[in-house]
């Protein structure tokens, strides 16, 4: 029995693979052969297929494979985090905590009841008050523990008092007084607007289609899993983050990554980094640059082109956009961090056009200049990486050691400690590898490289 | 592999990263080829390791890790698109691609190659996209392709017919779209 087009259509891809069994592939060529327009087709799939099948993204890099490793494993671990969140009050208020009375609970539930019957319509709540110490208010009525906060919701934290809110999701907000806070959006797209005061986030993870965005006049922090604070007042806002990444937008457009041990702020502060661009690549002449107005606003759009230029695999556009970065010494104020960034990224740039030692010394150099601790200990390693898999493990071990030193609560700490254990054992320094098997025991006792790090430490006291 | 995902299930930190690396290039290619080129993409990926792991209780073993994955990877990349505000989507112009022909070097070419394949995806409905690129990017096939994406065999061959006839038309209607697409290959 011939088979008819549309069978054969249904069978072009498993033609092409060579998936058909031998009697369905016999019926199948004696259609093509009798039928011009199928014939067509496979042969249009045949010559389609093996080129549209290479033409896939280029896969994460090494790094970025590993960050993305870390954040998967906090986020595994992320519900045992956000249990452990209740007893921080304790710590975050010095005066103590202080559970609201019988009486402002009944008060509340009845402003609740009240506003339940006369709201049919109201959002469902997407928080509830954990804690309180001190006074707190929303909308002049006392707020109890056990009460659930809808949007729209404006809360009031006294002086020397605190308040602790659970949210959906299993994330933890504290406010520390005086502190004004409003609910908004929604238990999926949270956004809390701080009008004043300090609010420490413990935000456990979040799905890709949720947000968590902590909001002050001229600064938003959006996050997907992780321990931050935001304090803002007249003068500005400060955003400190202990433990993951976020990403703070401010007033003028320009955005800021924030890592663990980092911080970002709105208020303006003296001492500010050197000029922009390297100085080897740098373009002569432009040294006293015409206005200062707009410099951190075109050094964002140059990191973004080289970021966007390095995704697209072409490392050597992303060199020549860093090294065209104008250089702009007597803008250091207002280009700031992102003068770090470009260097950063010149770095990975001279990696990926191949040019090694290059890389080494830009990644090394970077931790001469301002850079922040989670920078100079990514770029540490990525040095070490490089030296290691050039063969030199004795440079390897050193800097891995720098980038553990650099910031020694950071992302890359397991990561880091791992590399230079390995790298000194291969380097023949055992004294040194046993020293640091120890000191991975200590720190992680049951690491993905424990064994590793036991026999080492073996090695080491048996020599 | 077997023995490496019952170490996972067993909480093996170990096991579990091994699983991470090993499969983080596929995750990454077919969410990313559901959704293009889109800033989300590793926050997507992410997502899908962090539901695998936490679900590994449920992965029985009748099929292969890597599919068991995918069916999250689709799950959770699908479930992220419907939630989505609609996107305009620019279709291709004669003369866009005219000048878009692949230059010799092989990079530009396929970087070219990629960003015209994007398009054409964009330009397909959600599930005869998911459809197409499982069966014709992917290789898996039909059955394997309506059991990663939870749908019949039936359904999975009109949408990947639907998808196909959509990319035959435009090929016809600007032959050089399969210069462009399979120049990097070339």
């Amino acid at each position: 029995m011939t088979m008819t087009c549309g069978e054969t259509e249904a069978r072009l891809v498993d033609i092409v693979d060579g998936r058909l069994d031998p009697p369905t592939e016999m019926r199948v060529h004696a259609h093509l052969e009798g039928c011009a327009a199928c014939r067509g087709k496979a042969e249009l799939w045949r010559t389609l297929l093996p080129g549209m099948r290479t033409l896939a993204p280029t896969p994460p890099t090494d790094l970025a494979a590993r960050r993305l490793q870390v954040d998967v494993m906090r986020a595994l671990r992320a519900p045992a985090a956000a249990r452990r969140a209740l007893p921080r009050l304790k710590t975050f208020l010095a005066g103590g905590l202080v559970l609201a009375g019988a009486a402002a609970a009944i008060v509340l539930w009845l402003h609740a009841a009240r506003t339940t019957t006369t709201t049919a319509r109201a959002p469902a709540p997407y928080a509830t008050v954990k804690q309180i110490a001190g006074r707190a208010v929303t909308h002049g009525q006392t707020l109890a523990v056990g009460a659930p906060l809808s949007t729209g919701a404006e809360i009031e934290v006294a002086a020397e008092a605190g308040a602790e809110l659970g949210l959906d999701r299993g994330s933890t907000v504290r406010l520390a007084g005086p502190a004004r806070l409003t609910l908004a959006g929604t238990a999926r797209d949270v956004e809390l607007r701080l009008g004043d005061g300090t609010l420490e986030a413990e935000v456990a993870h979040r799905l890709a289609n949720e947000t968590f965005v902590v909001s002050t006049r001229d600064a938003r922090v959006e996050v997907r899993g992780t321990r931050f604070r935001v304090t803002t007042g007249a003068a500005g806002s400060t955003v400190r983050v202990d433990e993951g990444i976020v990403a703070v937008r401010f007033a003028d457009g320009s955005s800021r990554l924030v890592a663990a041990g980092e911080e970002a702020t709105t208020i303006v502060a003296a001492g500010a980094p050197d000029g922009l661009a390297p100085p080897d690549e740098a373009p002569e002449g432009t040294v006293d640059g015409p206005s200062c107005t707009g410099a951190a606003r075109r050094c964002q759009s140059a990191a973004r082109e080289a970021r966007e230029s390095m995704r697209d695999g072409d490392s050597a556009g992303a060199l020549r956009i860093v090294a065209g970065a104008t250089r702009t010494a007597h803008c250091a104020r207002e280009v700031g961090a992102c003068a770090d960034e470009l260097r950063y990224l010149r770095a990975e740039a001279l990696r990926g056009t191949g040019r090694i030692d290059d890389a080494i010394a830009a990644y090394r150099g970077l931790t001469r200049g301002p850079a922040t601790a989670a920078m100079r200990q990514n770029a540490l390693y990525a040095a070490a990486e490089l030296e290691r898999r050039q063969g030199r493990m004795a440079d390897a071990r050193a800097d891995y050691e720098s980038a553990l030193a650099a910031a020694p609560r950071g992302v890359l700490r397991e990561e880091a400690l791992i590399g230079a254990m390995e790298s000194a054992a291969l380097a023949g320094e055992h004294a040194r590898a046993a020293a640091l098997g120890q000191r991975y025991l200590s720190d992680f006792p049951r690491g993905r490289a424990a064994q590793t790090a036991d026999r080492l430490a073996r090695e080491g006291a048996g020599r | 592999m077997a023995a490496l995902v019952a170490r996972a299930r067993q909480g093996d930190g170990a096991a579990i990263e091994t699983l991470f690396h090993l499969h983080l290039p596929g995750v990454h290619r077919v969410v990313y080829r559901l959704v293009g080129p889109q800033p989300d993409v590793e926050d997507l990926v992410q997502t899908v390791f962090v539901e695998a792991f936490r679900s590994l209780a449920g992965f029985r073993g009748d099929a292969l890790f890597s599919t068991w994955l995918q069916r999250i990877a689709v799950r959770v990349t699908m479930h992220a698109i419907r939630r989505r505000p609609p996107v305009a989507v620019p279709l291709l112009s004669d003369s866009e691609l005219a000048s878009d022909v692949p230059g010799p070097e092989r990079t530009a070419a396929a970087r070219e190659g990629l960003a015209l394949l994007d398009q054409l995806l964009a330009e397909l409905r959600p599930k005869r996209r998911a459809a197409f690129v499982l069966h014709v990017l992917e290789g898996h096939s039909i059955e394997e392709a309506a059991a990663i994406l939870n749908a019949t065999t039936a359904a999975v061959k009109v949408r990947i017919h639907d998808a196909r006839r959509h990319i035959e038309k435009r090929i016809a209607r600007n032959p050089a779209l399969v210069a462009a697409l399979t120049g990097a290959a070339q």
